[in-house]
């Protein structure tokens, strides 16, 4: 079995160098953990010292397909991935966009399922199945055949510590490539974001009415002061049971 | 002098007003049927004007999961930003899955024009893209907008890819001259507005002076598709083995709680994640991981119980995201008070010991 890595350099949070992403590294990691020939791919303007964190943490051969800046990589990264059963990576990578969209365009493009935010993998019969994170703790099963693309949590697994004897034994290939240009894009410094406000055409009394009453609807919340300790207890159940918060 | 006998021409200061279209207070002199006590009517329910009657020319539509059969916060942004953007002429579609039990007024509330709702059939991204490609085809919105979290945005995603339309994603501000999404390490990135926008967080006041139509469409069926992914079934583990930041049901602590062996039985009885103020903590009562608020944890649990918890507003800012606040204090002038839902004004002590009981009875019975 073939299994493809795609990784991709991070914004580091806090220096604001390049590093390695979280998720890609649990991709590395956990397609390390499976039956396979592993290959690694990178597809961007990136250079190698920029790649060179992934090399230290357990990737010993990187390929690198370099595009212009300013160019999608779905065309050349779709056309180098044709053959593989399964392709890896994390769910949303730290740096370019972080749009979190190339697992689903791949999936889109090379005809395979997708297994979205992928904590483990594993082979049953013929086909896979994957345990997928969903928010508050809900942990999904889902099977697939081969060929499948599947975009790693960043908790599913961990990456071998940095070494510096890896870095030195590791290899990065670099390959030309093409790609569509993408739209331009205008960046600017961060600043608070202004929310989409209705404009709104009530008089000033109205206002001033509603300054007074506080105006939110939260204010408005149900306040149990009668009965004994039991009865409140049954109001705090009936309250749970009336919004399916609990399962008894 | 005598008053009596002069006929003094007096104006009622609380005459009879109606409500105008325009939301605007209208005296129509001489008339004695209307709203007569203006001060009542502005803490009753508020008179919402409609967005706009139509005709319309154009649609937006917006596509949510409810979760148990209500729009969480991201959801019913999402739709306000489509009915702020929709402007006199464009309808607010809605396509919502697991709300087949919403009442029109509660569609109107949400400022939806006309609602599309479907049954949620759990795990079925082939065929949630079938229907949304029909719909697609049907309506031909000029903008489709998910919120960027959850179900939404993986639907979201893989319709954009599907339907290979153009999109922006983790959108934080949609203005005149494009929409603009953070761009790792690098502030934010202005684009043009693309046919789908995932939205983000905070990007609409879902507050609005309007309400839509409501109407309702018919209760629609996925179209039959077989999925390319099998679905196993999902397992939730319990929230008490859960980090506090997953927990659904999380039973909290403070300074209100001093017999703590009897709160922890009653988290393992409500099968609930323990979280505690800062007080508490520091008090040596719960170690520092379970601490909520500013200084501890961020949660997001559908139902948060505070026990003895008087609300500091840093312990506030850690449960902002919270669906269900319900307190229990002894002080009812407490600021945890105003935030809840639910509030009882009781004995922390008494109340757990209560409460443990009722629960463990209630759960022995749906046992049998």
């Amino acid at each position: 079995m073939k299994i493809a890595v795609l990784i991709a350099p991070a914004v580091h949070p806090v220096s604001g160098r390049p590093c390695a992403g979280e998720a890609d590294l649990a991709a590395l990691a956990l397609a390390q953990r499976l039956p396979g020939q592993v290959e690694v791919w990178y597809a961007g303007a990136a250079d190698d010292a920029a790649l060179a964190d992934y090399l230290a943490r357990g990737a010993d051969n990187i390929h690198s397909l370099s595009l212009r800046p300013d160019s999608d990589v779905l065309a050349a990264l779709g056309s180098a991935l044709q053959g593989f059963d399964m392709v890896l990576c994390g769910a949303r990578s730290g740096g370019g966009d972080g749009s979190g969209l190339l697992p689903y365009q791949l999936a889109e493009q090379l005809g395979a399922a997708l297994l979205p935010d992928v904590l483990d993998l594993s082979k049953s019969d013929r086909q896979w199945r994957a345990l997928q994170a969903l928010p508050k703790g809900v942990r999904r099963t889902l099977q697939a055949s081969l060929p499948l693309v599947a975009s790693v949590n960043p908790r599913a697994a961990t990456a071998p510590g940095w070494s510096y004897a890896r870095l030195q034994q590791g290899k990065i290939q670099r390959k030309a490539a093409t790609g569509a240009a993408l739209a331009p894009v205008v960046l600017e410094p961060a600043r608070r974001a202004r929310a989409l406000v209705a404009a709104s055409k009530v008089s000033g009394h109205a206002r001033m009415q509603g300054a007074i009453a506080g105006g939110d609807a939260k204010a408005a919340g149900v306040v149990v002061k009668q009965g004994d300790s039991v009865e409140k207890a049954q109001v705090v159940l009936d309250y749970l049971r009336q919004h399916q918060l609990v399962d008894f | 002098m005598d008053f009596s006998t002069q006929a003094i021409p007096r104006i009622d200061p609380r005459r009879p007003w109606v409500l105008g279209p325009s939301g605007l207070k209208r005296i129509v002199l001489g008339d004695d049927s209307g709203s007569r006590d203006a001060a009542m009517l502005a803490h009753g329910p508020a008179h919402k004007p409609l967005r706009s009657t139509g005709p319309f020319s154009q649609r937006l539509l917006v596509v949510a999961h409810a979760e148990r059969g209500q729009l969480d916060d991201a959801a019913r942004e999402a739709i306000a930003a489509a009915a702020i953007l929709a402007g006199k002429d464009g309808e607010v579609l809605a396509l919502l899955y697991g709300m087949e039990d919403a009442a029109p007024e509660a569609l109107a509330e949400l400022a939806v024009d006309r609602a599309l709702t479907v049954a949620d059939p759990g795990y079925a991204p082939e065929q949630k893209l079938a229907l949304l490609q029909q719909l697609l085809q049907q309506e031909s919105p000029h903008t489709v907008l998910f919120a960027d979290r959850g179900e939404d945005a993986d639907l979201g995603r893989r319709f954009v890819c599907r339907a290979r339309l153009s999109v922006v994603t983790d959108v934080v501000e949609i203005a005149a001259d494009g929409v603009r999404r953070r761009q790792p390490g690098a502030g934010f990135s202005v684009r043009e507005r693309g046919q789908v926008l995932l939205l983000a967080r905070g990007v609409a006041e879902a507050k609005l002076p309007f309400v839509g139509k409501g109407e309702r469409w018919q209760t629609a069926m996925l179209p039959a598709v077989r999925e390319q992914v099998q679905d196993l079934g999902s397992v939730a583990s319990p929230a008490s083995q859960l980090a506090l930041e997953e927990a659904d049901l999380i039973v909290s602590a403070g300074n209100g709680v001093s017999n703590v062996p009897g709160f922890l039985k009653l988290a393992e009885a409500l099968g609930a994640a323990v979280g505690a103020s800062r007080v508490a903590v520091d008090d040596g009562r719960f170690s520092r991981d379970k601490q909520v608020g500013a200084t501890g944890k961020t949660v997001q649990a559908s139902a948060y119980i505070a026990l003895g918890i008087s609300g500091a507003v840093q312990h506030l800012q850690g449960i902002k995201s919270c669906r269900h606040v319900i307190a229990v204090n002894l002080d009812a002038a407490a600021p945890m008070i105003k935030r809840a839902d639910l509030s009882i004004i009781d004995d922390c002590q008494s109340f757990i010991s209560a409460f443990e009981q009722l629960v463990r009875r209630e759960r022995k019975e749906k046992q049998q």
